[in-house]
């Protein structure tokens, strides 16, 4: 969309209904398990657990 | 919260997390949205963001992204030569600026909206304008 379009859109009137109203049926419409976003963190953390049941032996 | 003006620039974490139910900043986000009527304005380089992240959870997922572009819920900004130059600028003055975040301030600077919504509350802090003004973050914060 062009800015002057956007622009336009800006200057009419607010809308009464909350984002929320309006785009009820989008939000929150993914519910599937998120796969881990931080391999690397999760390695450091898999290193850590190892090193201590290691340690507590 | 604030009553909100009337145009936001919207960042991909508040977006993600409107659309996906099991992110961590969910209510959040829709604790925002409830009190949002306005018009939220991206660029499609957040849209790229936004979907490679949904995609990474659900194919699918990237449906209801398009459904709220198309549905007017979501306005997206194209770039143009003279953007992609200040674009050029701001990531060369900030280290740490992706392309995205540098479409946002760009945009938000050629249409005079200093308003963000994002989760990279420490960046956005830092950016300005050419004309060294600041945005305000309107994402609720952690209580």
């Amino acid at each position: 969309m062009n800015l002057s379009d956007i622009r336009a859109i800006t200057r009419r009137p607010r809308k009464a209904k909350s984002l929320y109203e309006r785009a009820r049926k989008y939000i929150g419409a993914v519910k599937t398990p998120l796969k881990p976003r931080n391999t690397a963190a999760q390695a450091k953390a898999l290193v850590r657990g190892y090193v201590a049941a290691k340690h507590s032996r | 919260m604030d009553t909100l003006p009337r145009s936001i620039l919207a960042d991909t974490g508040p977006l993600f997390a409107l659309l996906h139910a099991r992110d961590v900043e969910h209510e959040r986000a829709v604790q925002f949205s409830k009190a949002f009527t306005g018009l939220l304005i991206t660029t499609w380089l957040v849209v790229a963001e936004v979907g490679y992240l949904l995609d990474r959870s659900d194919r699918r997922g990237i449906d209801p992204l398009l459904g709220m572009i198309l549905g007017g819920n979501l306005a997206v900004a194209d770039l143009d030569g003279e953007d992609v130059q200040s674009m050029r600028r701001s990531m060369a003055k900030y280290d740490t600026m992706d392309l995205a975040d540098a479409s946002l301030v760009v945009i938000g600077e050629r249409l005079g909206i200093l308003d963000v919504v994002t989760l990279d509350r420490r960046d956005f802090s830092q950016y300005r304008t050419r004309a060294r003004q600041a945005f305000t973050n309107h994402f609720p914060a952690r209580q």
